[in-house]
């Protein structure tokens, strides 16, 4: 049996598990509300199958990581969060290098080990949330 | 193989998930490397294709031409660039036909590495740019950050 389309605006919700008031919501905040690009990949910046919306990870130095986007982003204010470990120590930090290093369609990031030193690590992701171009 | 639908006009965004929901991932070993002029101080860089978008280079009308991404980049690159306006050039420009996984690396080339390293990649003392596969890169990352293109390598004809 083949699926159709389903189309609609608002998502409501009756609430009677708890407050049993009727909510509602527009499915734009859905749309606009989820992850725009995400990756995973590993110390030697092989990206694991598991992706959306990106072209290439590239390895840009030791514990450095630029990741290109498929679809651009509409502007270059997207929020990244990212993180990063491994198998055996995940005492680690991620920074994200924001101002220039970010373009609509790419976004960099730094792994650093405990004493914040740049590292490379087994596993290592971002989620990029923002407007699609 | 299955059947692209006929996505000209549909969001990128769309094509995407479609085919994340219906085509096998290629993890290419193909491997692009490369010293930017604008950054010497820091090591060769290695660009690392997508699964995702791999199978979606070979498969075919799925991706925008990559000419759309440089007119994008042009809008950006203006004094006082905040917002996309012309976006509508990755959803409604005719996506392009079917790759083999070497046209796919010179696609993704001419994306995601500056303009500035692919267009004179052999111009200079050394290539600034050189296509390889996994095998061919150091097998551990020790010395990562003194990682170059080496000035007297063999180029294949």
């Amino acid at each position: 049996m083949a699926f159709g389309n389903l189309k609609f605006d608002t998502l409501t919700t009756s609430d009677s598990i708890v407050t049993n008031t009727e909510k509602s919501i527009n499915t734009s905040y859905v749309l606009n509300g989820s992850a725009k690009v995400w990756q995973r990949h590993n110390a030697s910046h092989t990206l694991a199958s598991g992706s959306l919306n990106c072209s290439s990870v590239t390895d840009t130095a030791t514990g450095i990581a630029t990741i290109t986007y498929t679809n651009a982003l509409s502007a270059a204010t997207q929020v990244v969060v990212a993180g990063s470990g491994n198998e055996n120590d995940n005492v680690c930090a991620v920074e994200n290098i924001a101002g220039a290093a970010h373009t609509t369609t790419t976004h960099k990031y730094t792994i650093g080990n405990a004493s914040f030193s740049d590292a490379d690590r087994a596993v290592n992701g971002s989620v990029v949330f923002g407007d699609l171009a | 193989m299955i059947k692209t639908p006929e996505f000209q006009g549909t969001h990128l965004w769309e094509r995407l998930h479609w085919a994340k929901d219906n085509l096998e991932k290629v993890q290419s070993d193909i491997r692009v490397v490369y010293e930017d002029p604008e950054d010497m101080d820091n090591p060769a860089k290695i660009l690392v294709p997508d699964p995702n978008w791999m199978a979606c280079a070979l498969q075919g009308g799925i991706l925008p031409p990559v000419e759309v991404y440089w007119e994008l980049a042009k809008d950006e690159a203006q004094p006082g660039f905040e917002k996309h306006t012309r976006g509508y050039l990755l959803h409604n420009t005719k996506p392009i036909e079917a790759m083999t996984e070497e046209q796919a690396i010179e696609y993704l080339i001419q994306k995601d590495i500056p303009q500035r390293v692919w267009r004179t990649w052999d111009e200079g003392n050394k290539p600034k740019m050189v296509i390889c596969r996994t095998h061919q890169l150091p097998e551990h990352r020790q010395w990562r950050n003194a990682w170059q293109i080496t000035d007297d390598i063999e180029l294949a004809a």
